[in-house]
């Protein structure tokens, strides 16, 4: 028998230090990085192969054959299939961005140990980036609506919601100091909410008659652990140099917040108003897998050297309250933009509701009401006017300025020196955009498409079915004809898109320094 | 009377996303088309945050080629990640096997005494650090890379270099194991030392410095492979292994060659699209100006090329048994070489 240990360590042996032509990476880290530190992962590219080999057989099998057969996918909740929509292709982007991280990783990081995980992660990553398009594709195929699965990487990166997914989160994976994007990758991402979605969405998905999901979340799963343990590496490594903790203390606060903005407002909306068959609150998945076992099974473990729970986890904790009711109402309202379809809240919806978010009907009830009246097109108007107005969008992480609740929004408006006006959602992001505002220029969704006639923005966005005229959102799950929202209401309602920072006179607003 | 939608309710059951390269879309481009973000295709309004250095995410001066759409890049050989991981298993699953026959029955005794000892331990493996330069050259390709179709191309060929680097590795751990008597780290010294290797190690380490992803992946596969891969692993080590009673070596040189042979098919396909008139779209491509560049890097690369593929050459003379004489074998693959630039109206200035 091969002995492992030997192996292992004689594959790592073959790297050596330029000396024709010095090598620098491609992107510098600030960080020191101890040049030999634990492997995390000890697997020969042999047997990695044959692992994933075999795991791919049973989930591809699974789909292919037993799935498929069974017509199952048709017989899943529908509420339930519509979310899948916006979830695969955001968790798209995060894959591939980790793609790239890895090899940012790779290039950068002159530890032959955490080479070895970082590779094995890279393939898992295009892996998972794999798996997720073959799914949304085999939805396209199989699911009772494939509308919104067949456009989905197209969609998405149109849609407010998830182009937020981009800036708040994603998009940071590959583009910082590697070593910055591994905290965010791989200690928060993976640590921290893995298992708030791909566990959590396998119950859940299990528990609404879809098959397919568990199949291929249950399967990334079991990578996303070895990746804990990358993430875990990596922080041994860098905790080993003292000098390296103000700045990881500051990555740190930072990912969890930016892991926060997005993720958690998301899947408050995923797991609180899509699941016909319900299991737990979004609340009580986060206390479980953020609070008691990423915060306080593996933060809290890290404290004897040195390096502290989050900055703003109390906030993040007490927002988690509303967070995700605000967006659910707000992407409701949206609902002719998606490719997906909003469905109405029913009277066990508000009855769940209220009992694990106490309060909540007080906030939140009476636009669900009045969303069902006006769900049906005959009644003539867009749930959209049952909001004042969309809020304004963060300039850095394109969530709206109202979040966890309206009335308890610490959002703020600025100016900078050029006269630009500026929504930011919270404290910690000005921080962000205060560091570096030349990084967070990027026009919002709303100011990209601030004046145009909601007609014309489905049309050109491409946001109806093959028909031509019916939309793919729609406001409930009747497929009906007559319930069904066509580009002609729409048009009929003249509804203009309006970025509520067009109408703010910015010399009313504070400077930005 | 309203009337329920019927089964498909308006919607194509298809992907509509992708504009297939053939008639229909491949599940290799439902797997990956689209996946990165691009600013030209459909992530209107610019990126959405920049690097602390003022970078985009991507950056179209990453490379000196030049292409209004790097995402209809198509890899001829179609792998994505789940059939790349069943034919790399298969692979591997050679290699492993025929080790485990060689060591049940012995065969490894068979070995000449000097291509297992001075050979294999020395050369062979220093052949290793050779393939681990090339990982981390094309690791920087990853990164930098300009569609998703042309990422996940260079993601497998850089790790079938590590894998490549690990087969060699392994075995030169089993050679240690059953022979006794051999040192470790003969490799290391030998790649870091000897002459023989030296100009070898001055192209692997200046392609693990370069910053043009497109230079990095045309290097490696229009010349560093046909030129020096393919003199060392196919003319020397496959070739002469079989002579002196090696059964290993050939099979891990055959898989490596089946990789490289499908890099070299994969960077045809690049070359190709980078020199075209036009686009798949009928957008003008400035396929005159990229072969200027593209020559430019050959020109700029043969001699230190050259200088490599010349330094091996007294290696040939060495083992006991010599199937070929090196500078034969340099003829061929010089020819060969040649030949797959004429293809595109490129020449080696040998």
């Amino acid at each position: 028998m091969r002995d492992l240990d030997t192996a292992h360590s004689r594959i790592k042996e073959y790297a050596w230090e330029p000396d024709y032509f010095a090598r620098r990476p491609l992107r510098e880290t600030k960080y020191r990085i101890p040049r030999r530190s634990k492997d995390p992962f000890r697997h020969l590219l042999r047997d990695y192969v044959t692992m994933e080999e075999e795991k791919d057989n049973r989930q591809y099998g699974a789909l292919e054959d037993v799935v498929a057969r069974t017509r199952s996918p048709e017989r899943a909740q529908h509420r339930w299939m519509e979310v899948l929509k916006p979830l695969l292709s955001m968790t798209t982007c995060a894959e591939y961005a980790a793609v790239k991280c890895m090899a940012s990783l790779v290039d950068t990081v002159d530890n032959p140990e955490l080479r070895q995980g970082y590779v094995a992660q890279m393939l898992d990553e295009m892996r998972h980036t794999n798996q997720e398009t073959y799914l949304i594709r085999y939805l396209a195929r199989h699911a009772p609506d494939p509308a919104g699965f067949n456009s989905a990487l197209q969609a998405r990166s149109v849609n407010p919601l998830i182009r937020a997914a981009r800036g708040a989160v994603f998009d940071v994976f590959l583009n910082e100091d590697p070593l910055t994007c591994s905290v965010q990758v791989q200690v928060v991402g993976e640590a921290g909410y893995t298992n708030a979605v791909f566990v959590a969405a396998t119950e859940i998905a299990a528990a609404n008659d879809d098959p397919a999901t568990p199949s291929v979340f249950l399967n990334i799963q079991s990578d996303e652990v070895r990746h804990m343990a990358n993430g875990y590496a990596t922080l041994s490594a860098l905790l080993a140099e003292p000098d390296n903790l103000p700045t990881l203390q500051r990555d740190f606060d930072t990912a969890f917040w930016r892991l926060h903005v997005f993720m958690d407002n998301f899947l408050g909306v995923v797991y609180d108003y899509f699941p016909k068959v319900r299991l737990r609150s979004y609340r009580e998945y986060w206390e479980q897998w953020i609070w008691e076992d990423w915060i306080g099974g593996y933060v809290e473990r890290l404290a004897p050297f040195g390096l502290e729970v989050p900055r703003w986890t109390e906030r993040i904790r007490t927002d988690i309250a509303w967070g995700g009711h605000t967006c659910a109402m707000l992407a409701a309202a949206l609902w002719p933009v998606h490719y997906w379809r909003h469905d109405t809240m029913e009277p066990d919806d508000f009855e769940y509701l209220e009992d694990k978010y106490p309060g909540w009907d007080r906030y939140y009830g009476p636009f669900w009401r009045q969303y069902r009246e006006l769900a049906d097109p005959a009644n003539g108007e867009l749930a959209l006017r049952l909001v004042e107005s969309i809020p304004p969008l963060c300039r850095v992480c394109h969530m709206p300025a109202v979040l966890p609740r309206p009335d308890l929004s610490d959002a703020r408006l600025v100016r900078d020196a050029g006269g630009r006006k500026h929504a930011l959602c919270s404290e910690p992001c000005e921080t962000l955009f205060r560091e570096a505002p030349w990084r967070y220029q990027c026009a919002t969704w709303l100011e990209l498409y601030d004046g145009m006639d909601l007609a014309e923005y489905i049309e050109r966005l491409g946001l109806l079915r093959s028909d031509g005229r019916t939309l793919i959102g729609q406001p409930h799950l009747r497929t009906d004809e007559r319930s069904l929202w066509t580009i002609d209401d729409i048009r009929r309602l003249g509804v203009e898109i309006r970025d509520p920072l067009r109408d703010v006179d910015a010399a009313t607003l504070p400077l930005i320094a | 009377m309203s009337t329920d939608v019927a089964d498909g309710f308006y919607s194509p059951r298809e992907l509509t996303y992708i504009t297939p390269a053939g008639r229909r879309l491949s599940d290799y481009e439902a797997a990956i088309c689209h996946v990165q973000p691009d600013v030209d295709h459909y992530d209107f309004g610019g990126w959405l945050q920049l690097a602390p250095d003022g970078k985009s995410l991507f950056e179209a001066s990453s490379t000196r080629l030049a292409h209004p759409d790097w995402f209809q890049y198509r890899d001829p050989s179609a792998l994505w990640q789940r059939t790349w991981t069943r034919q790399q298993a298969v692979e591997e699953r050679a290699v492993a096997g025929l080790l485990d026959s060689a060591r049940a029955n012995g065969y490894l005794a068979d070995l000449d005494g000097f291509w297992a000892r001075d050979i294999l331990a020395r050369h062979h493996q220093a052949s290793g650090c050779f393939e681990w330069g090339l990982f981390l050259a094309l690791n920087r390709a990853i990164r930098l890379a300009l569609s998703d179709t042309l990422t996940m191309m260079i993601t497998f060929t850089a790790v079938d270099r590590l894998r490549h680097q690990q087969s060699i590795a392994l075995y030169g751990l089993e050679l240690e194991q059953q022979l006794g008597g051999i040192p470790e780290g003969l490799g290391q010294e030998a790649w870091l030392s000897d002459p023989v290797h030296q100009p070898a190690r001055r192209v692997v380490e200046r392609l693990m410095a370069a910053d043009d992803w497109c230079e990095i992946v045309v290097v490696c596969g229009l010349l560093v492979d046909p030129l020096l891969s393919t003199l060392v692993g196919r003319h020397f080590f496959r070739r002469f292994a079989a002579v002196n009673g090696d059964p290993v070596t050939p099979v891990i040189a055959i898989t490596a060659e089946r990789d490289r042979l499908r890099f070299l098919k994969a960077v045809r396909a690049l070359v190709e699209m980078v020199t075209a008139e036009a686009d798949r779209a009928g957008r003008p491509v400035p396929g005159a100006a990229n072969r200027a560049v593209l020559q430019g890097w050959i020109d700029d690369w043969t001699p230190a090329l050259r200088a490599a593929v010349d330094a091996f050459l007294p290696v040939f003379d060495l083992p006991t048994m010599r199937p070929v004489v090196g500078e034969e074998a340099r003829d061929v693959v010089v020819k060969d070489c040649a030949v797959e630039l004429e293809r595109f109206a490129l020449e080696l200035r040998w």
